[in-house]
C-alpha cells in the first residue's frame, strides 16, 4: 500500500493503473475459477492429487523417455494428450463460452473459433508425420496406443489395452 | 543508499534482452519456435481474454500455415533486438518499439500457448515487461520495475497459498500422486533406467516425497518476506534458481520462461531516483 501511495503521488494514471491491476489479480485469486489474461492463478500442483490404482498410459511405439529431452518428450506426449482432450473443447464451448457470452450480452461466439479438430477427424496421420519430422527418425511402421497400467506398490505394471 | 540511475536502467534492459536471446537459442535448440512446433490444432482454455482474442481467428489462420509461423517467429524474436538498438539511439523511439513489442508478444503468446506447447502462465513475463520498457521517464521505469518485483513475489507466494486452499498440502500422498501422473509415460517406457528407479523410489517413500512438496511450499511461501523488506532479495533469487533446477530435475519441467521476471531482484537495492534524468 505504501508503494502504491508513492506511485499515486508521483503519477495518478500510473498509480490508478497499478491499483487496477492489483484489484483484478486479487479478484481472480479470490474467485479461483475463470481467469482473464494477464491475470492468472499460479497453483503449481496445488489441487489434491491422490495415487490411483490404475493409470491409462500412452505408448508411442518403442520410444523411450530416457532418449529425449523433456521438451522433445513433451512434444511426443503432450501433443498426443491434447489430441485426446479435443472433446473438452466442445463441452467448454457448450457449457461455458455460450453461457458467459450471453451473460455479458455479447453475440454468441461461433463454435468453429473454439474447436479445431472435429470428432470424426482422424489426427493420427498428422501426428505420425509430426513425430517423424520432429524426431528425425526414419519412416518406420509404428503406432500410438493407450494402455492401462496398475500401481502395484513398487512400480507400474501392464494391465491391458485401454478402450480410450 | 545509491540511487537508481540511467546506468542501472540500461543494465536491466541489457540483461532482459540478453536473457531473451539466451532463451530464444535454448528454445530453438529444443525445437520450440512456432515454425518448429508446426501447429495443426488448438485447445481452448478457461480464459475470458483469450475467448475474446479467439474471435479474431488469428489462431485459426496459423493452423498448418508455414509462412505464418515464420512471420510470427520473425516478429517475436526480432523485437527485443530492435528495442535495444532504438534504446541506444533515442529512448522515445524505444518507447514506441516497446508498444509494438506489447502487441506482438500478446498476439504471439496467445496463439502459441493455444497449441500443444506450454502454458500461458509461463509467458506472463513477456506479456508484462513491455509496460516497463515503454516508459521514457526514469522514475516511471523505477516504479514499474518495482511493480514487476512485487508481481514476481506474488507469483510464488500465491502458489504456496493455493496449496493450503486446495488441500494439496494436507495430502500425505500428494507428491507420489504428482510423480506418477507427471512421469507415467516416461516410467513405463524406460523401466530399467536410473531416473525411473529414482522416481519410483520417491513414489514408494511417501514421507520423503511429501517432505519435498512441503519444502517447495515453504520455498514459495518465503517470497512473502519480499513484501516487507528488500534485504533478502539476493537470497530469494537463489531460491528461485534452486526452484528452476529442482523443477527440471524432479518434474522434468523446464520453467525458464519466467527467468526475466526475477531481474528486478538484482536492482531492488537502489533507492528511488530523485531527479528525472534520461538520455535524449
Amino acid at each position: 500500500m505504501v508503494f502504491l501511495k508513492k506511485v499515486y503521488r508521483y503519477s495518478k494514471p500510473l498509480g490508478i493503473g497499478m491499483l487496477f491491476f492489483v484489484l483484478v489479480q486479487l479478484f481472480c485469486f479470490y474467485k479461483g475459477g475463470m481467469v482473464f489474461s494477464p491475470w492468472y492463478n499460479y497453483g503449481m500442483f496445488s489441487e489434491r492429487i491422490e495415487m490411483k490404482p490404475q493409470y491409462p498410459v500412452n505408448r508411442v511405439d518403442g520410444l523411450r523417455g530416457k532418449d529425449y529431452t523433456p521438451q522433445t518428450w513433451d512434444k511426443i506426449h503432450y501433443t498426443l494428450q491434447q489430441i485426446q482432450d479435443q472433446g473438452k473443447n466442445d463441452s467448454l464451448y457448450e457449457n461455458e463460452v455460450k453461457r458467459i457470452f450471453s451473460k455479458m450480452h455479447l453475440p454468441v461466439a461461433k463454435k468453429n473459433k473454439f474447436i479445431s479438430l472435429t470428432a470424426d477427424e482422424n489426427a493420427a496421420p498428422w501426428y505420425r508425420e509430426y513425430i517423424l519430422s520432429t524426431l528425425g527418425i526414419p519412416d518406420i511402421l509404428w503406432v500410438a496406443t493407450t494402455i492401462d497400467y496398475k500401481w502395484d506398490g513398487e512400480k507400474l505394471v501392464f494391465l491391458q489395452n485401454s478402450d480410450r | 543508499m545509491e540511487q537508481f540511475s540511467a546506468y542501472h536502467r540500461q543494465r536491466l534492459t541489457f540483461l532482459f534482452v540478453l536473457l531473451f536471446y539466451i532463451l530464444a537459442g535454448y528454445k530453438w535448440l529444443n525445437g520450440m519456435w512456432m515454425y518448429q512446433m508446426q501447429p495443426h490444432f488448438f485447445n481452448t482454455r478457461f480464459d475470458g481474454t483469450t475467448w475474446l482474442f479467439m474471435q479474431t481467428g488469428i489462431h485459426q489462420w496459423l493452423i498448418d500455415n508455414k509462412p505464418g509461423w515464420i512471420l510470427f517467429d520473425a516478429f517475436f524474436y526480432s523485437i527485443p533486438l530492435l528495442y535495444w538498438l532504438a534504446y541506444k539511439r533515442n529512448i522515445k523511439w524505444a518507447s514506441w518499439v516497446a508498444v509494438l513489442m506489447l502487441i506482438v508478444n500478446w498476439v504471439y503468446a496467445q496463439c502459441y500457448t493455444l497449441y500443444p506447447t506450454n502454458s500461458i502462465e509461463g509467458h506472463v513475463g513477456w506479456l508484462l515487461y513491455p509496460f516497463v520498457l515503454m516508459t521514457v521517464r526514469l522514475k516511471s521505469f523505477y516504479f514499474l520495475m518495482n511493480a514487476m518485483r512485487y508481481f514476481f513475489l506474488f507469483f510464488f507466494a500465491s502458489a504456496a497459498i493455493w496449496k493450503f486452499r486446495q488441500g494439496g498440502l494436507f495430502n500425505p500422498e500428494q507428491m507420489s500422486g504428482i510423480l506418477l501422473m507427471q512421469h507415467k509415460e516416461y516410467l513405463v517406457s524406460a523401466p530399467d533406467y536410473w531416473y525411473t528407479h529414482f522416481i519410483y523410489w520417491l513414489v514408494r517413500h511417501q514421507v520423503v516425497g511429501y517432505m519435498l512438496y512441503l519444502a517447495g511450499t515453504v520455498l514459495e511461501l518465503a517470497f512473502i518476506i519480499g513484501f516487507f523488506t528488500k534485504k533478502y532479495d539476493k537470497l530469494l533469487l537463489l531460491l528461485f534458481i534452486a526452484f528452476l533446477i529442482l523443477d527440471l530435475l524432479i518434474m522434468r519441467i523446464p520453467y525458464f520462461e519466467i527467468l526475466p521476471m526475477a531481474l528486478p531482484l538484482l536492482f531492488s537495492k537502489y533507492a528511488e531516483p530523485a531527479v528525472e534524468r534520461h538520455r535524449k
